[in-house]
């Protein structure tokens, strides 16, 4: 990196040293996030694969409750409000209008997780009756304890507080500039904050209006129908919402890192308004095989999510071009020739540019969940998990542990502690996700299902169409393992970054684009007319489905009583763990 | 002789090893040729290994150019 | 604006693919009649199974010339009735609900698969052919024993079938 060039440019740090506090700590709530959820991710990768079972099979449900959320709201949230927050300051130049106020919405976010989290460790408590054993997509008429809803709703206006932070930023910004064009980065975070207001809408009202009075006693039905549909409102665009830290860094940092400039801006805004228009009226592609929703509201869903993949594709053509331009900028040559000229050793080019990869391999398997048919075959199948440890899981997480080797020196004046663990800490995660997600996917193919701590049946057996299932379960264990040992390379690096000498003048400026904004129509820019349009195209998606919901189950339920997930006290969790363990360390050393 | 860089190396055998090994998933569910995994998983090890020598001393080359350039970012 | 000639090509295979595939969907759907489950099945009051004449005694019906219909309760952690006993080369119209949470009814090793909520009853028609033993599990997450929740579909001979078979126990 340009530690060793000295660039003489001032770094974030220099210029705005309040602003870099909340960042460094939003990522670091990220990162610790992270490696718990790694811990879990490992657990569950050899307890359902039967290579080694440290817990009891009925808390497997608590080890995955807390890596969905740590993985999905915790780390990929908090690195986007870190990351959103650098790229607001950074792109309209100019700090917060108010630092207590930034700091107020982090420590908001903070709580809310403590919260949930609290909530969902108390499953391994039995002495409590505190848990929330219900997964991170919580479908009622199973009940979790008040503090993990409440948890989640105070998350989630932490955000809602972060978004107008930045759209404070952007207004006190315009009134000093009103005939400037929005910055790219910033024009990326608004129009990503935008689509976050239009889809929480759906998991407000769940949790709000719903489950958290309905876990507080205060009604006691409840139409499972109806929060479930509202969770899929909220639960296809938040994909998006993980995904789009990760567009912003392929389309403004990576094309710096390989040496090159942005091949076209304009296209960039597109594709983000693309997605605030067409990334909530598509939840409905979760409820394929539902009953209650009827075929024609899943078949508009369907279209709506096939024409989702434009924007997708648009990136991989820009982000390819721009990569490719940087190459020649750097004397690549040839058709494939100019490959060769990029900085691979460079661990933040590296690891995004692996993810973009599996990223491409992970919308592949998504065409096909995509299908409403196809659906059928893999529909809560393990195949699932695989697909979506290819997008979220490295196509998000890996670009943001890359990006962090590239933004953290930014942050903190300080050189990274290893550029070489950083390189082999990316490929590890290429290796051990390309083992993972690729025996998932085929067990998935072979009817085995996902959340299930032992998919071992007495009355039949999984058919493998080759290879056996055991064979898979292994290479899925080593995956998870190698996944495990990668992400705690990465977090101590990160840590022990902390130990090299203070630098200065590190600072790396982000190139411009080759075709910039200056040549596209004003009307991008206008987001209100984007937002209106938006709620417009959810109001057409959603409005019919959701009076069908409650006309049939009614407000409140057809009679469905709740089902409280306090899982029977299992006598002494501590003692038979420790005895698991003597007993696996036992038999791997005689 | 045109030496790849290790950096280098341990990036393409990561990726070479991944791409030849989920061809033995492609071939069991497209073709229906189910490979024996233990053999499949010596020569995936063997190509990569191979490889990763071969460019270790220079009989493949993916010198990047320029060179000097690559610690500049 | 300026779009460069290949974003203009890009763009427009992006475009042709996105419509192939919309088009292969519609097709599977009404060219080769792969229906999806929908909203037909009816709601249910999940709290009264028991005075529901289909689901106080969960069972296989003949419905007409080799047409059946099961009536299946998914519950934690069982699937009534088990076996589910059908009869070879028949139409089977499963109707299933639960009484408490969210589960899954999945025939392991076809695309019969489909989400059971409370409230709802989900309806969904499957072909058998020949006389072979199915695995069916739960594949939604549904409390503490989930991984236990099995249960079998049973194809039987058409000759030995006899209705009320199924629910012996
Ligand atoms: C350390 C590496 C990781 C390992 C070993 C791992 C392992 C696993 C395994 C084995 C499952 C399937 C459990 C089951 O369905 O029975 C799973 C589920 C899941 N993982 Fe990971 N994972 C890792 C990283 C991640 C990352 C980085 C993300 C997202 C950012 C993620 C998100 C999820 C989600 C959302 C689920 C589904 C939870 C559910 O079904 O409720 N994982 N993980
Ligand atoms: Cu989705
Ligand atoms: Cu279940």
């Amino acid at each position: 990196m340009s530690e060793q060039l000295e660039s003489g440019a001032p770094t974030f740090l220099d210029k705005f040293p309040d602003e870099a506090a909340v960042v460094r700590a939003a990522l670091w709530s990220s990162f610790i996030a992270l490696a718990l959820g790694a811990v879990f991710g490992l657990i569950q990768a050899l307890h359902r694969t039967d290579v080694l079972r440290l817990i009891d099979s009925t808390d497997y449900y608590t080890v995955l409750t807390a890596h969905g959320v740590l993985m999905v709201v915790s780390f990929t949230i908090f690195f986007l409000v870190g990351l959103f927050t650098w790229a607001t300051v950074r792109s309209f130049d100019r700090g917060v209008e108010s630092i207590r106020y930034t700091w107020t919405w982090y420590g908001l976010m903070v709580a809310g997780t403590l919260m949930a989290v609290v909530a969902i460790l108390g499953g391994f408590v039995p002495q409590t009756d505190i848990s929330a054993d219900v997964l991170f997509t919580f479908y009622a008429p199973m009940q979790a304890h008040p503090l993990f809803y409440g948890g989640l709703a105070i998350f989630v206006i932490g955000t809602w507080l972060a978004g107008a932070d930045y759209i404070w930023t952007w207004r006190a910004w315009a009134a000093e500039n009103p005939d400037e064009r929005i910055p790219l980065q910033g024009f990326m975070v608004l129009t990503t904050m935008l689509m976050w207001y239009v889809a929480t809408i759906g998991i407000a009202i769940a949790v709000v209006a719903f489950l958290l009075p309905w876990s507080l006693g205060l009604f006691d039905q409840i139409n499972p129908l109806l929060t479930r549909t509202l969770f899929w409102f909220w639960g296809h665009p938040v994909v998006y919402f993980w995904l789009m830290p990760a567009y912003l860094l392929w389309y403004t940092v990576l094309p710096t890192i390989a040496g090159g400039r942005l091949f076209s801006d304009p296209l960039g805004r597109v594709v983000f308004v693309l997605f605030l228009l067409l990334s909530t009226p598509v939840g409905i592609h979760h409820q394929y095989v539902d009953p209650g929703i009827a075929e024609g509201f899943k078949t508009i869903a369907m279209t709506n999510t096939m024409f989702l993949l434009l924007p997708s594709l648009l990136t991989a053509f820009t982000v390819v071009a721009s990569v490719e331009h940087g190459a020649r900028q750097r004397g690549g040559t040839g058709l494939l020739g100019w490959l060769r000229a990029l900085p691979w050793r460079n661990p933040a080019f590296t690891g995004m540019m692996l993810a973009g990869l599996m990223f491409a391999a992970g919308g592949f398997s998504g065409m096909i969940n995509a299908g409403m048919n196809i659906n059928y075959l893999v529909h809560n199948t393990i195949w699932v998990p695989g697909h979506f440890h290819l997008t979220v899981g490295t196509a998000v997480a890996l670009t943001l542990m890359a990006a962090t080797y590239w933004l953290w020196p930014q942050l903190t004046n300080r050189r990274l502690y290893s550029r070489p663990i950083g390189l082999a800490q990316v490929v590890i995660w290429f290796v051990g996700m390309g083992l993972m997600s690729n025996a998932m996917h085929v067990q998935g193919l072979f009817g085995i299902p996902r959340r299930t701590a032992e998919p071992q049946y007495e009355g039949f057996d999984f058919v493998a169409s080759f290879g056996s299932v055991s064979e898979l379960n292994l290479q899925l264990a080593i995956g998870g393992t190698l996944l495990f040992i990668s992400t705690m390379l990465f977090v101590t690096n990160i840590a022990l970054s902390a130990g090299t000498p203070k630098l200065s003048g590190i600072g790396q400026p982000l190139s411009e684009p080759l075709s910039t904004v200056d040549d596209s129509p004003e009307i991008l820019d206008n987001l209100k007319l984007w937002f209106g349009i938006a709620l417009v195209l959810v109001v057409l998606a959603y409005a019919l489905p959701l009076a069908s919901i409650i006309d049939r189950g009614g407000l409140l339920g057809p009679g469905v009583d709740p089902v409280p997930m306090i899982v029977e006290p299992v006598a002494a969790t501590i003692e038979p763990t420790l005895g698991r363990l003597a007993a696996a360390v036992g038999s791997v050393v005689p | 002789m045109r030496r790849t860089t290790q950096g280098g190396i341990l990036v393409g055998c990561g990726v070479l090893f991944v791409i030849v090994w989920e061809i033995r998933s492609a071939l069991g569910l497209l073709a229906g040729v189910d490979t024996n995994p233990q053999l499949y998983m010596l020569l995936t090890l063997a190509v990569v290994g191979l490889t990763a020598v071969a460019l270790a001393i220079g009989l493949i080359g993916l010198r990047p150019e320029p060179p000097a350039d690559e610690d500049a970012q | 604006m300026n779009i460069h000639n290949y974003e203009k090509i890009w763009l427009v295979l992006s475009m042709l693919l996105i419509i192939g595939f919309i088009s292969t969907v519609v097709y599977g759907a009404t060219a080769v009649g792969i229906e999806m489950v929908n909203d037909e099945g009816g709601t249910i009051d999940s709290t009264a199974l028991d005075e529901d004449d289909r689901f106080s005694e969960p069972r296989v019906e003949k419905v007409g010339e080799d047409e059946y219909e099961a009536y299946v309760v998914a519950r934690q952690f069982i699937f009534e009735p088990n076996p589910i006993e059908v009869p070879a080369n028949s139409t089977v119209t499963f109707y299933v609900t639960s009484p408490d949470v969210l589960h899954g009814f999945e025939v392991v090793g076809t695309n019969a698969n489909a989400m059971v909520v409370p409230g709802e009853i989900t309806e969904l028609t499957v072909e058998v052919n020949e006389p072979k033993e199915y695995g069916i599990l739960c594949n939604e997450y549904c409390g503490g024993g989930h991984h236990t929740m099995e249960g079998k579909l049973i194809v039987v001979p058409e000759d030995e079938f006899e209705l009320g078979d199924s629910n012996d126990e």
